[in-house]
């Protein structure tokens, strides 16, 4: 073991790896921060060009991408409040009020500090404590991932501040959407209106870009006659200190919002979103100030941040040593592990001991140079999607919304499905439903429809389909979770009175 | 936003008596999950319609869009022609044609010829970029249609 670490350490520093480190990073974090392309996209087109390379090469490159681009998603959502990765989505809450405030400079520190402790959290997860914790998720049966998923789908509650009904709306057409397609048990072909484009079910990263570019296009082209632009990024002395004593300071937050990033990887199926949204809403019930989150708190950023890049590490937990990609980034990367005729187990930490330890490695070091590229290149990123005027801005993300909908199957239908869904987005929109509840119904709609109708055939094979979903230790805990984050809302409401009463 | 709401609500629960209704086909086991979500949707659809009759919330007009509405109907009309001609003219073409067309019709301020040649160079340019990049450095081969 401890020669294995050696040899991996004198591995990655090699002039090749450090520089295929510091590519991917700056690479990962251009293609996080603009919206339409996510770091799934880039390392799903990386794959056929890894081939060539050797599988050391190829994995440094794509992890140095995926770590940067999912913290590059956090200049698009705090500087024009479109998430440039779905992972970005809790961050747009508090990082696009900040940026208003004529604190973008800050906002964007606080991103680039928690997302390399949340980061760097996540990578010692990683190193040190996969196989407890991938036994933990070995232990994950359906009536699990449905209690899982149930728990997911509650804290559209807090997402939906505005309106917890139509939060819930949100969530159940979004819950509706996830059906079209073959049904995962018996098959049959549900709502695809005799379309064959539509039996695999909707593409969930065309719709992800629908529901939340085409309406934030709309919305420029809308607010253009109000002079709205993208919120300019000012560099100030003394912010990169203040904000590194700040989250220092608040080690529970990043640790928390880490730890519930890990986990939320390690579990299959929830992506960073899942985890950032998970952080934020813990974040938010942790808060002695819970109203003022969604208003540019400093934490909510940092919750976000923090969960979305240990999310990164913890997604490969299960990949490296059970083959089970944790988010759809780590199944691109079973991909290119299979290429290379790497088989996840036992056999990538003895056989491929250097390979694999070198590339768990070279997180450490993109997470750590995540730092200086994103602060220094920060500038120059924010032009980018600054500078450009919404005449500009507006065609140009939804052409890299064309691209970026159609590059991960190369297929027109999903590009049709982006448009379509961006359309229902920003009529939902004026509404008041918004985008965030029903994405999270959509991803959680066939984990959770395969948790539920596999518990109630193994509930009917072993005598009580009761005993199946409510007797089980893990389901106990997680039925316990939902309770209280469902009724949260009303809980809290309930002790504000108590204590306004008081205070009469 | 009481209008919006009854809107969303009956529109939401047409869908739910339209969707129970295509539910009767499934297998049993296929149908018991969105039957579920059906039942679910509907009943809180008719919860939002309720709570629009009986909320004296401030009365909110239903507004599609706000401000100027025909910049955005044209945007939404260029995008819907923009995705339709990717597989007549191919990607490239039509990428150019209403990339630039899209970045003219919003520009409202009157220009010198110059600036607006400037803007098409500028559109011309970024296409060609990220058509090079994705086409042929990362071999993504967008739909060529009758032109490129």
């Amino acid at each position: 073991m401890n020669e294995l670490f050696i040899a991996s350490i004198v591995s990655l520093f090699t002039p090749t790896n450090l520089l295929l480190v510091l590519v991917g990073v700056a690479a990962g974090i251009v293609v996080g921060a603009l919206p339409g392309l996510t770091a799934t996209m880039a390392i799903a087109l990386l794959v056929p060009f890894t081939f060539t390379m050797q599988p050391v090469h190829g994995l440094i490159l794509m992890g140095g991408i995926y770590v940067a681009a999912i913290y590059g998603g956090s200049f698009s959502a705090i500087l024009l409040n479109t998430p440039g990765t779905p992972s970005a989505i809790a961050t747009t809450f508090d990082g696009y009020p900040m940026a208003r405030r004529g604190q973008s400079y800050q906002a964007i520190v606080t991103a680039t500090m928690a997302s390399v402790f949340g980061g760097l959290i996540g990578v010692v997860f990683l190193l040190f404590l996969s196989p407890p914790l991938s036994r933990v998720s070995l232990r994950f049966g359906p009536p699990e991932f449905f209690w899982l998923t149930t728990f997911g789908l509650t804290i559209i509650a807090t997402l939906s501040t505005e309106s917890i009904l139509k939060g819930l709306i949100g969530g159940a057409f979004g819950l509706l959407l996830s059906m079209i397609g073959i049904a995962p048990i018996e098959g049959s072909v549900r709502f695809t209106f005799g379309s064959v484009s539509l039996q695999n079910g909707i593409a969930l990263i065309p719709a992800l870009i629908g529901f939340f570019c085409v309406p934030e296009i709309l919305g420029m082209i809308e607010r253009k006659g109000e002079q709205h632009t993208a919120i300019p990024y000012r560099r100030q002395r003394r912010v990169l200190w203040r904000v590194f004593i700040r989250v220092v300071r608040k080690p529970l937050l990043v640790i928390r919002s880490a730890v519930i990033g890990t986990i939320v990887g390690i579990i299959p199926g929830a992506g960073g979103n899942i985890a950032a949204m998970v952080s934020y809403n813990e974040a938010v019930r942790a808060s002695r100030n819970p109203e003022q989150f969604g208003k540019g708190n400093m934490d909510g950023v940092v919750a976000a941040e923090a969960a979305n890049n240990a999310e990164v590490s913890g997604s490969l937990i299960p990949l490296l040593t059970l083959g089970i990609p944790g988010a759809p980034p780590a199944a691109v990367l079973l991909g290119a592990l299979l290429l290379h005729g790497m088989r996840p187990g036992m056999e990538l930490f003895t056989y491929h001991g250097t390979v694999t330890y070198t590339f768990m490695l070279s997180l450490v070091l993109a997470n750590i140079l995540i730092l200086p590229v994103g602060i220094f290149s920060g500038r120059w990123i924010s032009r980018l999607i600054t500078r450009i005027p919404v005449t500009l801005l507006a065609p140009l993300v939804f052409f890299l919304s064309v691209i970026g909908s159609f590059a991960i199957n190369r297929n027109m239908f999903d590009v049709y499905v982006m448009l379509g869904f961006g359309l229902i987005g920003y009529v939902g929109r004026k509404m008041k439903l918004h985008p965030g509840p029903i994405v999270l119904g959509l991803i959680l709609g066939s984990i959770c429809e395969q948790g539920l109708v596999q518990s109630i055939l193994m509930g009917r094979a072993s005598g009580s389909v009761l005993a199946m979903f409510f007797t089980r230790p893990l389901s106990i805990l997680l039925i316990a979770l939902t309770l209280l984050s469902a009724l949260w809302p009303f809980i809290a409401r309930a002790i504000r009175r108590r204590r306004a009463g008081r205070s009469v | 936003m009481k209008t919006a709401d009854r809107i969303a609500a009956l529109l939401l629960f047409a869908i739910c008596v339209a969707a129970w209704f295509l539910s009767r086909t499934f297998s049993p086991l296929s149908a018991l999950f969105p039957r579920v979500v059906i039942i679910v949707l509907g009943l809180l659809s008719l919860l939002l319609l309720a709570l629009s009759f009986t909320r004296s919330e401030k009365q909110e007009k239903f507004v599609l869009v706000h401000g100027a509405v025909l910049p955005v109907v044209l945007s939404v009309l260029m995008m819907v022609a923009w995705v339709v001609l990717i597989p007549l003219l191919g990607f490239l073409t039509s990428s150019l044609l209403l990339f630039t067309l899209m970045t003219l019709v919003l520009e409202r301020r009157q220009r010198k010829p110059l600036q607006i040649l400037l803007r098409i160079v500028i559109v011309c340019a970024a296409t060609a970029a990220f058509y090079l990049f994705f086409d042929r450095l990362m071999l993504v081969s967008f739909p060529r249609g009758l032109l490129l």
